[in-house]
């Protein structure tokens, strides 16, 4: 549905996008996970058509975007990260009009005004001017207002951004209700569990650049079997790399002074050996964590920094 | 795709009616508040009487005497000299303003000495009063230019006088050759052939007060919509609508088109709402010419909406295109007589009036609902406008297109 090669943006010096190659088959949620200034808004700007790459091509349903963009962009659905509606139209009027903008008439445009209603929840409050509304509806509305016109991509630049537990909830409901339809999703986020949880495919990505991708289980398949020790305590880096060093298959993920990320991969010294190592070495440890591999920990190898960063 | 934009500000206006509201009201309480000095009748418009207590008895004097001498003019000035009585003759309220030219007044000017003119105004009048103090400035802004601009040859006069023998003929010659070069680089600014209140109207019915300033202050008002209707697109830059809009098939011409076009289609409707209601309260002349009405209406509204496409397409934010926008409706509604009748105006303002788009509209209006002018002779105004707008447009729409190009 979506084939993105080699695209490339930069704003005087800075690369906001480097080299990105991805493809989206139909039917599929594919996520974009990054922090803040990752480039993921940028991709999305592209391929929306609003901005035009330095480098690259961009094909939607087999359809050249600079070639067509009034075809390609007929058959985009765009749901930008800010709440993009007019506040003294009401929920109605919003939805008419995109409807009218994509070239739905009469009775087809009404029916699908009400089905969207109906499927944000909004239904009820469908004759109240916008500014009326809270902020987890108008996320909702401003998410119905993309798929009026029934796309076969949806372009979804977090739409989750800002709201509280509820309404989130409400979000990815009524996201999952899309996918289900057969509509493909291109889906940025920087909520790692928002991506695991939603996305079948998955581009991790820092600096504008793509890390790895893949599915979820084949990314953290990426790290190995095994488990990932989190340590705790008053230690320097290097004394928890005179350990790994010594120790066999374990490697070092993340250290700073007082807390250190250790891989324990399957067919290595095992949980037990590694914990015997460090504790022999005399290092004080205050805590020690034991769980499964995830995108945090892989984002930290691929990346250096947290999520969160 | 393009209905459904201008359908959808025409709806959003309806929504939020507030600014379009004061748009409309604005006019008829300037028509009202000018309108009732004339004693609420609106048949004529209204004499303002200026008591003038000259302590010198030279030349501002005799040059006030004779600008308020009494003319055909629709807005007239009466001047009357009084002596040290006219201070107890406005405690009577007996005049709108009492001007009071100091002794030496034209020695002192000429030696370049600070010099007061001293302005009473009446209390119990609001707007007579203001605007002879206002006019009291002009002059003085006038009589400083001229001293500033011909300094040297003002000392030479003082001179020639000095001398206890007549000049030779040289040194006259030398005088009259200075003073005339400098004359011909100032003529327009310091003097205005008509500082004098003149009208252009010919004897007959004079204009109801109402009617004239209605037309004034709507053609400022729809200026105001059309400002309103283009920095439209700014909001929906900063909304993020601008955004959303252009990753639709939707093209940013068909974006910038409309915009025009809801200007242009609610400055009609804010002008044909005000004109008919004046028409309704009997301000303007039974036979109108309806259809030279309408299409005069098309052709300002349409170079409005092409002059605000400009203004606002040269800035890049909503809060400058507003500031911006602002100043040029203002200076042009100074100019053009949306503020002061512009057969009211020294000459050399009313030089300026023809490059503005309030006074084509408003003279075209008046010619063909309040003077019983003929439609041939609206023609060129009314041929103006448009040619403006098809200028301004051509102009204005690449630009703002250009400019949410950038802005995106």
């Amino acid at each position: 549905m979506l084939a993105v090669r080699n695209l490339s943006k930069h704003y005087g010096d800075v690369r906001a996008v480097d080299g990105v190659s991805f493809e989206i088959p139909s039917g599929v949620i594919f996520g974009l996970l990054g922090p803040n200034g990752a480039g993921k808004t940028t991709i999305i700007s592209m391929v929306a058509g609003l901005v035009p790459p330095a480098t690259g091509s961009i094909h939607v349903d087999g359809m050249d975007l600079a070639a067509e963009p009034s075809k390609v962009k007929a058959r985009l659905g765009v749901v930008p990260q800010e709440i993009a509606l007019y506040e003294d139209l009401t929920a109605r009027e919003n939805l008419d009009f995109w409807g009218g903008i994509y070239g739905l008439r009469g009775k087809e445009k009404s029916a699908r005004r009400d089905e969207l209603l109906e499927l944000v929840g909004l239904s009820d409050r469908a004759r109240e001017p916008v500014k009326q509304f809270s902020g987890g509806m108008k996320r909702r509305l401003n998410l119905a207002m993309g798929l009026v016109h029934r796309p076969k991509l949806v372009l979804l630049d977090e739409p989750t951004v800002g709201i509280d537990p509820q309404a989130r909830i409400n979000i990815l409901k009524v996201v999952r209700d899309i996918v289900d339809s057969g509509t493909t999703l291109l889906y940025t986020t920087h909520y790692l569990e928002e991506a695991e949880d939603l996305c079948d495919e998955l581009a991790i990505m820092d600096d504008g650049k793509i890390h790895a991708q893949g599915s979820i289980d084949e990314l953290k398949s990426s790290l190995g079997e095994g488990s990932v020790l989190t340590l705790q305590g008053s230690f320097e880096k290097q004394d928890v790399a005179r350990v790994v060093d010594a120790t066999q298959g374990i490697e070092l993920i993340e250290v700073e002074d007082g807390l250190a990320l250790v891989g324990v991969p399957a067919g290595s010294a095992g949980v037990g050996s590694t914990l015997e190592a460090f504790y022999g070495s005399g290092m004080h440890l205050s805590g020690v964590t034991v769980k499964e591999p995830n995108l945090e920990d892989l984002f930290l190898k691929l990346t250096g920094r947290e999520l969160r960063d | 795709m393009f209905v459904d934009l201008i359908r959808k500000d025409l709806v959003r206006r309806w929504r939020s009616p507030i600014s379009t509201v004061v748009m409309l009201i604005f006019p008829f309480m300037m028509a009202g508040l000018i309108g009732s000095i004339s004693g609420g009748s609106g048949d004529s418009i209204p004499l303002t009487r200026l008591l003038l207590l000259d302590r010198e008895d030279g030349f501002l004097g005799g040059f006030l005497t004779n600008a308020g001498a009494p003319s055909d003019s629709q807005m007239q000035l009466e001047v009357e000299k009084v002596g040290e009585e006219g201070f107890e003759r406005m405690e009577k309220g007996d005049a709108s303003a009492l001007l009071v030219i100091p002794e030496n007044f034209t020695e002192d000017l000429l030696e370049g000495r600070d010099v007061t003119l001293q302005i009473v105004r009446n209390p119990t009048e609001g707007i007579k009063p203001e605007i002879l103090e206002q006019g009291a400035h002009v002059i003085a802004t006038y009589l400083d230019v001229a001293v500033k601009a011909l300094g040297s040859e003002l000392k030479q006069v003082d001179s020639l006088f000095e001398l206890e023998s007549a000049p030779s003929v040289m040194v006259i010659t030398s005088f009259v050759g200075e003073f005339y070069q400098q004359m011909r680089k100032a003529d327009r600014y310091l003097f205005p052939p008509v500082v004098k209140i003149t009208s252009t109207k010919e004897a007959g019915k004079p204009i109801n007060v109402f009617g004239y300033v209605l037309v004034m202050v709507s053609v400022m008002s729809v200026l105001f919509v059309a400002i309103r209707a283009v920095t439209d697109l700014y909001e929906d830059k900063r909304t993020g609508m601008l955004r959303r809009q252009m990753s639709t098939p939707v093209s940013v011409s068909a974006i910038v088109g409309a915009k025009f076009v809801f200007a242009m289609v609610f400055g009609v409707v804010v002008m044909v709402i005000l004109l008919v209601s004046g028409a309704l309260f009997g301000w303007f002349q039974e036979a109108v010419p309806l259809g030279w009405v309408i299409l005069h209406t098309l052709a300002f509204t349409f170079a409005a909406a092409g002059l605000m496409t400009v203004v606002v397409a040269l800035v890049k934010t909503e809060k400058q295109a507003g500031i911006l926008a602002w100043i040029v409706v203002m200076v042009m509604s100074v100019l053009g007589g949306s503020m002061f009748p512009a057969e009211q105006m020294p000459a050399s303002m009313r030089e300026l009036a023809v490059f503005t788009l309030n006074y084509h509209a408003i003279e075209g209006y008046l010619d063909l609902i309040a003077r019983d002018g003929t439609v041939a002779g609206v023609l060129p105004r009314t041929g103006l406008l448009a040619l403006s707008g098809v200028v301004l447009s051509a102009i204005g729409q690449p630009l703002m297109r250009r400019r949410l190009r950038e802005v995106v």
